[in-house]
C-alpha cells in the first residue's frame, strides 16, 4: 500500500508542473480587471480539463488549470473521527491566516480539505519548481503531523484520565 | 493489443456507456502486462496513441473506486517519462474528453 506513495507524488509533480505554465491574462469581461480565471470561470475558452490524480478513494488531488491560475485542492487521509477533528481543526488553523501563505485558499473546494490558488504573479515572483515542491512536501507532512498529534493526544488523555483516576484508588 | 485498444477512442458527450466500457478494457490491458514490460509498451506506442492512453490513466485515476490507482500511476510514470510534460498539457487541452 505504501509503495503507491511514490509514483503518486511523481505523478502530482508532473502534472502539477505541467499545470503550471501561466501568463498573465486580463479579463475580457471587464475592462482593466485581471481575475484569476479558475475562480471566476466565466471565459469557458481559457479553462483547461481539470485533472484528479487519486493514491485511492480516500486520498485526491484535484487540479484545475486556466491561462492564468491554477486551483489545487487535497483530500487528505482520515481514517476514523479523531483524524477527521484533527485534519479539520489543523486546515482551519492554516486557512485563517492564509495571508501569510499567500497561494493558499480560504474556503477549500467542496469534497476536498485545502484548496491551493497559484496566479501568474505568483509563478513571477516565486521559483515554480519551488512551488511544487512546496505543494509536494505539504502533502507529504500533513500526514505525518496528523498522526504525531493523534498519538500526542491519546498520550495526554492517558496520563490526565491515570491521575485523575488514581485518587479514586 | 494495447494499440488497437487505444486506436479510434469513442470522443463526445452522450457515449458513458462506450466511454466506461473502453476504459475497463484498456485498464484490463494495463494490468494485464508484467511491470518490466511496461517500458517496452510505451516505447513502442505513436506519439497520438501515448497521449490517448494518458487520457484513459487520468480517466481512470479521476475514478478510484473503479480503477486499480496503482496501476495507473506506474503507468503514468512511464508514459510521462517517454512524452514529458507536453503530453500532460495535451491532454489538460484537449476539449475531445475519451
Amino acid at each position: 500500500m505504501s509503495n503507491t506513495l511514490r509514483p503518486y507524488l511523481s505523478a502530482v509533480r508532473s502534472s502539477l508542473t505541467a499545470a503550471l505554465c501561466l501568463e498573465n491574462f486580463a479579463s475580457q469581461i471587464v475592462e482593466k480587471h485581471n481575475v484569476p480565471e479558475v475562480e471566476a470561470g466565466n471565459t469557458k475558452e481559457v479553462l483547461l480539463k481539470p485533472l484528479i490524480v487519486s493514491r485511492n478513494e480516500n486520498e485526491q488531488v484535484l487540479i484545475e488549470g486556466s491561462i492564468n491560475s491554477v486551483r489545487v485542492s487535497i483530500r487528505i487521509k482520515q481514517a476514523d473521527d479523531i483524524e477527521r477533528i484533527l485534519a479539520h481543526k489543523f486546515t482551519r488553523f492554516l486557512m485563517m491566516r492564509a495571508e501569510n501563505f499567500v497561494i493558499l485558499r480560504r474556503v477549500p473546494i467542496k469534497g476536498y480539505d485545502i484548496s491551493f490558488l497559484v496566479t501568474n504573479f505568483h509563478t513571477e515572483q516565486m521559483y515554480k519548481h519551488k512551488l511544487v515542491d512546496f505543494i509536494i512536501e505539504f502533502m507529504e507532512e500533513v500526514d505525518k503531523e496528523i498522526s504525531e498529534m493523534k498519538l500526542s493526544l491519546n498520550a495526554r488523555a492517558r496520563i490526565v484520565a491515570e491521575t485523575y483516576l488514581s485518587q479514586f484508588v | 493489443a494495447l494499440e488497437k485498444a487505444l486506436a479510434d477512442p469513442p470522443y463526445g458527450h452522450g457515449l458513458d456507456a462506450a466511454q466506461s466500457a473502453n476504459a475497463q478494457l484498456v485498464s484490463e490491458v494495463l494490468m494485464a502486462t508484467r511491470a518490466q514490460d511496461i517500458n517496452g509498451v510505451v516505447a513502442g506506442l505513436a506519439e497520438d496513441s501515448r497521449d490517448v492512453l494518458l487520457k484513459y490513466i487520468y480517466h481512470g485515476l479521476a475514478r478510484p473506486a473503479g480503477f486499480n490507482c496503482g496501476v495507473l500511476l506506474s503507468w503514468h510514470e512511464r508514459v510521462v517519462e517517454a512524452g514529458g510534460l507536453g503530453s500532460i498539457v495535451r491532454v489538460m487541452s484537449d476539449r475531445k474528453t475519451i
